[in-house]
């Protein structure tokens, strides 16, 4: 559906040249939610800005469908964006404008009568449910709110895709995954293409089909969310995958601390598992099999579009030989196995 | 005259002799007063908003044509910002002459009292527009506005409170100017206090005008604060 080309993108100023974008070559299909994901200055802000032609490629090709974007002249290009959704991390709503009239503004652009203006802004704001607070203005509304207002304004002139400028980024966790959740419904029930920019891999993991890392103006790995996160390859993305499990490993950390001083004479390991890919009971089996105690310190869940992933760390007791077998034991099932300590 | 020597105590008795003053004399400067500060603010409001959102579009253009248009309109603005109000009056005398055929009345006024604040509100405008959030002007911009309809629907109504509050500034300051125009004959309450209570010493005169003037500004302000309040929802 939208096809980079060869796209590069060089800025020059008196300070000299500055190449955001050096080499990107990516399809995006119809239908999925795609995510960019990278630090700061990687170039995902100025790629999604070549997607509607706010930002011209210096060199290669932006196709949306069928056309090139850059073979099309500033009314055209105009009249494209009307098919583009787009929301912000600062939400970007005027003060001055109710939100039922914020989610009208691009349907006067769009020329819409204004009795079709008015009952599709009221149906949108029906559909983020925001129902009951069409006359209040953005001041009035908390972060959540302005977002859904937001994202009411950009289904306004029923897109095909929707573009997402780090629009999670300024919200609460809880926020972020009620605004997630709105996004994939939108994805889900009216069909519009999603591409999101993110320095958050928890965004990506929660609700991106494919995704695209990217660092220095490049692509450098790309492909489902899930494989990524199973074998993230680019240091880059080995760095996102780690962060997205922080939390985690530091209270790990803590409680491991404090059971290696409670228990001495154990291994602590971290088994990782991927969704529904073991239907056996393991811990039973290998705690049976080689009679090693297992003790449970601590388990996560974590949802991805596809299938759940799910961390355990566990204690081993027992003999220095039977604790080698139950490990041996674990690495035959499909599951990850990391050793984190030993009383040795 | 009974007061041409001043004696200790006649003094407040001279500011509060309201009987001996000729009200139609102060009616009819009021109304001058109001005449030239009316048609004057609502000159400027159009003429500033241009010339603000001119000097707002070329500033920093990448074009040289906008660029070249920038430094032009920003010198005359500066030119006619930087001239006295006493001296600029005097200098249009010949162009007033010109254009309305007289140099006296209330309208002889006009032509400098709209060249001088015109170019103050600009900057004012100006820098109203330079407050309009970016992001606000590029979610319009995805949205596929045009320029026009960004200005339109974006820069004024999101700057409205910045140019009615310029607006008020303006209107007062315009009153002040008002009272100077009065050297040129075009009347009003300054003129009538310069004439009446300077040069024929009756300070009754002087002090009716001074509270009228007063009056005016405090309801330009009060409006300007009440309009500002009314729509300002940030």
């Amino acid at each position: 559906m939208i096809t980079l080309k060869g796209i590069k993108k060089t800025y020059e100023n008196k300070a000299g040249r500055f190449e955001a974008l050096k080499e990107v070559n990516l399809a995006i299909q119809k239908g999925e939610i795609f995510g960019f994901v990278g630090y700061s200055g990687a170039g995902k802000s100025t790629l999604l800005r070549l997607i509607n032609g706010l930002e011209h490629p210096t060199e290669g090709t932006v196709e949306l469908d069928d056309k090139v974007l850059s073979e099309l002249d500033k009314k055209a290009i105009r009249k494209e964006r009307q098919s583009i959704g787009m929301i912000f991390q600062h939400f970007n709503l005027l003060w001055s404008r109710t939100v039922l009239e914020n989610v009208m503004f691009p349907l006067e652009i769009a020329k819409v009568s204004k009795t079709e203006r008015n009952r599709k802004a009221n149906e949108l704001i029906q559909l983020v449910g925001l129902a009951g607070k069409e006359n209040s203005y953005p001041a009035q509304l908390s972060g959540g709110e302005k977002q859904r207002v937001g994202i009411a304004r950009a289904l306004a002139n029923d897109p095909k895709v929707l573009l997402s400028d780090e629009a999670t980024s300024a919200l609460d966790p809880q926020t972020t995954d009620e605004v997630l959740d709105l996004l994939e419904r939108i994805n889900r029930e009216l069909d519009v293409t999603i591409i999101l920019i993110t320095h958050e891999m928890e965004v990506v993991r929660k609700i991106c089909h494919r995704v695209a890392v990217m660092d220095s103006g490049v692509i450098v790995e790309a492909g489902s969310v899930l494989d990524v996160f199973r074998h993230p390859e680019h240091p880059v993305t080995r760095r996102f995958v780690k962060q997205d499990r922080e939390m985690d490993t530091k209270e790990t950390k803590e409680a491991l601390k404090e059971l290696q001083t409670l228990y001495p004479d154990g291994d602590i390991v971290q088994l990782l598992f991927q969704g529904g890919s073991v239907n056996v009971p393991i811990i039973t089996q290998v705690s049976r099999e080689t009679g090693v105690d297992i003790n449970i310190i601590q388990g996560s869940m974590q949802s991805t579009y596809e299938v759940p992933m799910g961390t355990l760390v566990i204690q081993l007791l027992g003999s220095r030989e039977k604790r080698q077998r139950a490990l041996e034991l674990f690495k035959t099932y499909p599951i990850e196995v990391e050793v984190l300590g030993h009383d040795e | 005259m009974t007061n041409n020597l001043p004696v200790t105590g006649s003094v407040f008795a001279d500011y509060f002799d309201f009987a001996s003053i000729s009200w139609d004399r102060v009616w009819e400067a009021t109304l001058e007063t109001l005449y030239m500060t009316s048609l004057s603010v609502v000159a400027v409001f159009f003429l500033g908003i241009l010339l603000g959102l001119l000097l707002y579009e070329t500033r920093n253009s990448e074009s040289a044509w906008a660029t070249a248009l920038y430094k032009i309109v920003a010198f005359l603005v500066n030119v006619f910002r930087s001239i006295p109000f006493i001296i600029l009056i005097v200098l249009l005398i010949p162009f007033t002459k010109t254009i309305l055929d007289s140099i006296t009345g209330p309208s002889a006024g006009l032509p400098a009292l709209i060249l001088s604040a015109a170019p103050f509100y600009a900057r004012l405008v100006e820098s109203g527009l330079r407050e309009v959030d970016k992001g606000v002007i590029e979610a319009a911009e995805a949205m596929g506005a045009n320029k026009w309809e960004v200005i339109k629907k974006v820069y004024i109504p999101e700057s409205l409170p910045n140019i009615v509050a310029g607006i008020t500034v303006t209107a007062i300051s315009l009153v002040g100017y008002t009272a100077m125009a009065g050297v040129i004959g075009a009347g009003g309450l300054g003129n009538l206090a310069y004439l009446e209570g300077f040069q024929r010493s009756r300070p009754n005169v002087t002090l009716v005008s001074t509270v009228i003037i007063l009056l005016i500004v405090f309801v330009i302000q009060f409006i300007g604060d009440t309009w500002v309040s009314k729509i300002d929802k940030r």
